[in-house]
């Protein structure tokens, strides 16, 4: 038996011995070429493409060996099945997630790191992102879209535009019913119900945002 | 945002909620379709493997189908309540469509079941056909369905531009610029799905197989999951490059966010991911041809196909520079010499190379089944005395397709890029973000185990708990 296992041990080296031979060109090509290229050559991998391709060589090497290597021995239990086929979809799952944390990761928007405590602050980020649309149609300070009114002094204006709102009462009616007073000279393409998707708190910092515009 | 959910957070809690809702709705969409065909081919060919594999996979479906129906009612409640105001917007659009989707779930539900537990009574002569037809209805029914929830899902990310949304037919918003891709897409990628599913199946019931007949019968289903999992994945990319043209002529940016700015790190988890796929059932093809009397010689041939589909996945994964984002600079001791890809190799990061990458791999995989049929001329197979590592392979894949699946959901989802409904509203939401790459992962991760968990359920509740109290 152990006769055995010495042979097939020597009959899996020499069965491997061309890949191994393949891995260490290509190590060395990897690592040691680069060394003797000048920078400006073109053909000098940087170190992240270097362990980029290292890995690969490895993985390739791992590969190649599951062609050649002895075939396992099935479990004798039902718990010893149930283990090894856990184990080889938690080592693939855990195989890709590491890829996931590996490669280059990008930093959140600022905003979301940082708590801001100002809620004219926090109104301006979300007017000014155009994800909330707001400045897709209207400007601020000669920047934004121009299908809706300029917001410049809006927080004074707002006082006077219809008669018996104050300045803040104004502004929540214009977001919440945009048809209610539609400013001469603009179309009413203002989309009602934008208060319910924004959400409230967006919506109270966006309100104290253009109330301060004065 | 009013209601949030603690510790996980609302956004992990619904994403977690709809992806295991999908990927089971994939298994009951995917695997039905060949069912039928199996037990038509059973029928047909007289041939009790088709029938046996037919009647299994349904039993795991009519079982899959009520966590499908539980996570789905997760799912609606998350909507419904951390983000109650976007769900309103959409429900006002698209109302008919949702009372559509209740009533398709009802029917299908009845003639789901009305198939599965007519299968013994409608089984002889015409009333088998009767049945065989009953699975075809059911089919019809299920691709329905996903076709209408589909319109909502592409709509989110393809609203149809220059008109007034609110006075728009439905019509018009159910065919937005992206539907037919992403039902396309998802079709076949259902099938591959339910595919590799099938292989894992297989693989579970063959390791605990206990007498020659089942190993012999569970060896063939798996070959069959890995067949329909491979032969479908194979047109795939095709399918997936349709819809990124769609995406593209609606939107450049939308393709420039997923391939060149904060998505394309996402790609290249999908480069890997796919090359692993082919290169699995090619070495689980490869264990097959060597269980044909007389496929060693044959199987020799292969080495020099796994070389070249391992440089073809390299190839494919290159990126042009280590950097994470268009805006991303180069920090600490790195210089962008060094993280970008050099001059003479920069051809690799094209998207030309790439191709002829991935059609070198699609064209191999396919001579892989033609040395198989060649091998398979010249011998007979051993059915059952299969190396046990094509088993593990058959766990491998499913492993990686499920991934690959939450993973290319969340691509799609993310692509909106911080609004609801890609520029027209705006995801109120304290998570409208692209969360980075690392979480994204450990998400799909965690959400691919769960649902393994599920599944192996399923099996063990099923056809062996259910076994073991039948003897």
């Amino acid at each position: 038996m152990s006769d055995q296992k010495t042979f097939n041990r020597q009959s899996l080296i020499a069965r491997l011995k061309w890949h191994l031979i393949t891995i260490v060109i290509f190590l060395a090509a990897i690592w040691i070429l680069p060394v003797f290229l000048p920078e400006e050559s073109g053909w000098r991998l940087g170190l992240p493409f270097q362990v980029f391709y290292t890995a690969i060589a490895i993985l390739g090497a791992v590969f190649f060996y599951l062609l050649e290597s002895p075939t396992p021995s099935t479990p004798k239990t039902t718990f010893g099945i149930w283990f090894r086929i856990s184990a080889v979809f938690l080592a693939t799952v855990g195989f890709l997630v590491l890829v996931g944390m590996v490669f280059p990761q990008f930093q959140l928007p600022e905003e979301q790191l940082v708590i801001i405590d100002d809620p004219v602050a926090r109104g301006e980020a979300q007017f000014l992102n155009s994800a909330t649309t707001c400045i897709l149609c209207h400007a601020v300070d000669g920047q934004g879209g121009t299908r809706g009114p300029d917001m410049a002094e809006i927080g004074t204006r707002a006082a006077t535009q219809v008669e018996g709102l104050t300045a803040e009462e104004y502004i929540r009616q214009s977001i919440q019913d945009p048809t209610a007073f539609v400013v001469e000279g603009f179309e009413p393409i203002m989309p009602p119900g934008l208060a319910e998707i924004i959400g409230d708190e967006p919506f109270e910092d966006i309100v104290a945002y253009l109330l301060s515009l004065k | 945002m009013t209601i949030d959910i603690p510790i996980l957070g609302a956004r992990t809690v619904i994403w977690a909620a709809a992806q295991l809702h999908l990927f089971f709705a994939a298994f009951i969409l995917g695997a039905p379709i060949f069912i039928v065909i199996s037990e038509y081919l059973g029928f047909r060919n007289q041939d009790a493997r088709f029938e046996r594999l037919a009647r299994e996979m349904m039993k795991a479906v009519s079982i899959a189908y009520s966590f499908t129906a539980a996570f789905g009612v997760i799912f609606a409640f998350i909507l419904m309540g951390p983000f109650q105001s976007s769900t309103n917007y959409l429900m006002e659009l698209f109302f008919p469509i949702f009372g559509a989707y209740g009533l398709l779930i009802l029917i299908e539900s009845a003639v789901m079941y009305t198939y599965y537990y007519s299968w013994g009574s409608l089984n002889s002569g015409i009333k088998k056909k009767w049945h065989i037809l009953l699975g075809v209805l059911l089919n019809i029914v299920g691709t329905v369905l996903m076709l209408v929830m589909n319109s909502v899902a592409s709509f989110m990310l393809t609203p149809p531009k220059d008109i007034d949304l609110s006075g728009a037919s439905l019509w018009e918003l159910v065919n937005n610029p992206s539907w037919s891709g992403l039902n396309l897409h998802r079709f076949i990628g259902n099938l591959t799905f339910g595919g590799f599913v099938v292989a894992l199946f297989a693989a579970f019931m063959f390791l605990s197989a206990k007498n020659d007949e089942d190993k012999a019968f569970y060896d063939w289903m798996g070959y069959i999951g890995n067949f329909i999992g491979t032969g479908t994945m194979m047109i795939i990319p095709v399918a997936g490059y349709i819809y990124a043209k769609e995406l593209f002529h609606y939107d450049a940016s939308i393709s420039t966010l997923l391939m060149a700015d904060k998505l394309s790190w996402f790609f290249e988890i999908q480069g890997v991911l796919v090359g692993l796929m082919f290169l699995g059932a090619n070495y689980y093809m490869w264990l097959s041809i060597k269980r044909i009397q007389g496929g060693e010689r044959f199987a020799k041939l292969m080495k020099t196909s796994f070389a070249i589909m391992f440089i073809g996945t390299a190839i494919w994964i290159t990126p042009q520079a280590f950097l994470p984002d268009l805006t991303s600079s180069p920090t600490g001791n790195m210089s962008i010499t060094e993280l970008a890809i050099p001059a003479n190799f920069a051809f690799l990061g094209m998207m030309m190379a790439k191709a002829i990458a991935v059609t070198a791999i699609v064209i191999l995989t396919f001579v892989t089944y033609l040395v198989y049929r060649r091998a398979l001329a010249t011998g007979k197979i051993a059915w059952g005395k299969i190396d046990v590592r094509a088993q593990y392979t058959l766990i491998f894949l499913p492993a990686l397709a499920i991934y690959t699946m939450g993973l290319m959901g969340a691509i799609r989802e993310l692509a909106r890029s911080g609004d609801f409904i890609f520029r027209v509203a705006a995801d109120p939401s304290p998570y409208w973000y692209i969360p980075p790459l690392a979480y994204t992962s450990q998400v799909t991760g965690v959400l691919t185990l769960i649902f393994f968990i599920f599944i192996a359920l399923i099996f063990w509740l099923g056809f062996k708990m259910g076994k073991t109290e039948t003897s």
